[in-house]
């Protein structure tokens, strides 16, 4: 797309310009501009359907196909009195496996972040040498290329069926995220307290223990619990190649098509989901002081 | 008669401290009003209260005799509080935001007189050929008067300003204060202003208001105002 706003900062115009004469002077390219504005929608909305379209997708057939979807999920998954009978049967099973998904989730992030914080640090262009940072940046990229569900697949192999895979590929994915993450971040802070430590005679260890970090403390911590949160997410699924949590019964449920069985699951995984949404972000409104400031 | 800026018994606190306490100051159209004082004596408070950003736990704001709310108080911030992205036309228009339908508001869409007028508020305050830059290649001196033409484009009745040059060096910031001035006592506003430099001040100056811990404690006319009056203010 094109920049929604291009103003003309090169063509140099006249001071003594009349107001008339700028007001023609900008509508003409103000026009100019519309006319590439609705040029460029209409580019995209083509590029658009032209790639559904070859990906088979069909309006007319989903609506052909309308009262499958809707017996299964009106009749097995939203029937309040199967699935009622459904998560009493299978309670303590989603219970269990729940708990295995959040315990995947925090360990998982734990083992990550100190890996991640080291990347961070080492990836950021304020903080390393070129020969250090570019690298480090090219390798956090590397890792986050690959999928948390292939990383999944991968620890089944080195770890065998279970939830140790599924902390391995967390670990991973949270060192790749979170470390680019934590070096972005550290590249927008203001240089001058850096400086200003520097000049009085602090190393590179030294200057980022009293003048980096503590600019980049909170939104670590923040950046954190949403990683956290989004580890949470993603290690319900990760039982579907069979490393551990509460994507396992999921997918069986799903193959021995047992829909209410597999509606009890998404219940499970969307209160697991929302309470550690929840904690978290509680948490992290107590650690962002400028916030609660803010409110008060 | 003329139409009056009155405030009366203006009280404003935060938690257990008293911001503003009780003040009560009657402003004219056409005067230069300088409001001086030590920061946390008020200043911004008083201007927000004016504004409508703040309000106020007792006293009224009233104007001619009617409660006074934005498009006709207009507020220049200190730094013009611009949108940076923006060019220099479409902050100036984000001040007749007021006088435009929903959907024009919603989108950006501005009525071409509107448009038009606001180049020539551009023109006003010497941007000149300057309409379509976007405000963050902008010098501070040249934001500022975009943060002017903003308000003017208001058409406000009254005209405040806050810390409107701070940050500027001394002959920018004379020219902006001019520009001021001139917009207040052309267009007969009720004009305040706040500043820090009492230097810069008595260049446009026709009264000044000194306030200490909220409370008016200088209410003189600049030809009756001596250095050691306003010097009280800040001690």
């Amino acid at each position: 797309m094109t920049d929604d706003i291009s103003p003309n900062q090169e063509a140099e115009i006249d001071p003594d310009i009349d107001p008339d004469e700028e007001f023609a002077h900008l509508q003409h390219a103000w026009r100019r501009r519309y006319l590439n504005r609705v040029v460029g929608l209409l580019v995209v909305v083509a590029a658009v359907v032209v790639a559904a379209d070859q990906l088979g997708v069909n309006p007319a057939y989903l609506y052909a196909h309308r009262e499958n979807f809707a017996s299964i999920l009106l009749d097995e998954m939203l029937a309040p009195g199967e699935l009622w009978n459904q998560l009493r049967g299978d309670g303590p099973m989603l219970v269990l496996a729940a708990v295995e998904t959040l315990a995947i989730a925090g360990v998982g992030t734990a083992f990550g972040l100190p890996l991640a914080f080291l990347f961070g640090l080492l990836a950021a262009g304020n903080v390393t040498p070129r020969w250090v940072n570019e690298p480090t940046r090219l390798l956090l990229g590397g890792v986050r290329a690959v999928p948390s569900m292939v990383y999944a697949l991968l620890f089944v192999v080195l770890a065998g069926l279970g939830p140790v895979a599924g902390v391995l590929a967390i670990t991973v994915g949270t060192i790749g995220d979170l470390g680019r993450l934590f070096a972005d971040e550290m590249e927008e802070i203001d240089p001058r307290p850096v400086e200003a430590v520097q000049s009085a005679g602090a190393a590179t260890l030294t200057a980022t223990s009293a003048a980096r970090l503590p600019q980049v403390s909170t939104a670590y911590i923040a950046w954190t619990l949403f990683y956290l949160e989004l580890n949470a997410r993603k290690s319900t699924v990760l039982g579907i190649v069979g490393a551990g949590g509460i994507g396992y019964p999921l997918i069986m449920a799903f193959r021995a098509r047992n829909y209410s069985r597999v509606m009890a699951a998404i219940v499970a995984i969307l209160c697991l989901v929302v309470a550690v949404e929840f904690t978290a972000t509680r948490l992290r409104d107590y650690v962002d002081t400028t916030r609660r400031t803010w409110r008060e | 008669m003329t139409p009056t800026l009155t405030v009366d018994a203006l009280t404003k606190r935060y938690g257990q401290t008293v911001a503003l306490d009780s003040v009560s100051v009657d402003l004219v159209p056409g005067e230069v009003t300088v409001l001086v004082g030590r920061s946390g004596a008020g200043k911004t408070t008083l201007l927000r209260c004016v504004n409508g950003l703040e309000t106020p736990d007792e006293g009224t704001v009233q104007y001619d005799g009617e409660p006074l709310a934005p498009p006709d108080v207009a507020l220049v911030f200190q730094g013009g509080a611009l949108t940076g992205r923006k060019t220099a036309l479409e902050n100036t228009l984000d001040g007749g935001l007021a006088r435009e339908s929903r959907w024009r508001e919603l989108f950006g869409w501005h009525a071409p007189a509107e448009k038009r007028a606001a180049v020539t508020r551009l023109h006003d305050v010497g941007l000149a050929g300057m309409a379509d830059r976007r405000v963050r290649t902008l010098s501070g001196g040249e934001r500022q008067r975009v943060g002017v033409a903003r308000a003017l484009h208001q058409q406000p009745v009254v005209l405040l300003a806050d810390e409107p040059v701070a940050s500027l060096d001394p002959a920018t910031a004379r020219a902006i204060l001019a520009l001021l001035a001139d917009a207040i006592r052309e267009h007969d506003l009720v004009g305040l202003i706040s500043l820090h430099q009492p230097t810069l001040a008595s260049d446009i100056a026709d009264r000044y208001l000194g306030l200490t811990d909220g409370q008016i404690t200088l209410d003189t006319s600049a030809t009756d105002v001596s250095d050691d009056d306003i010097a009280m203010v800040y001690e």
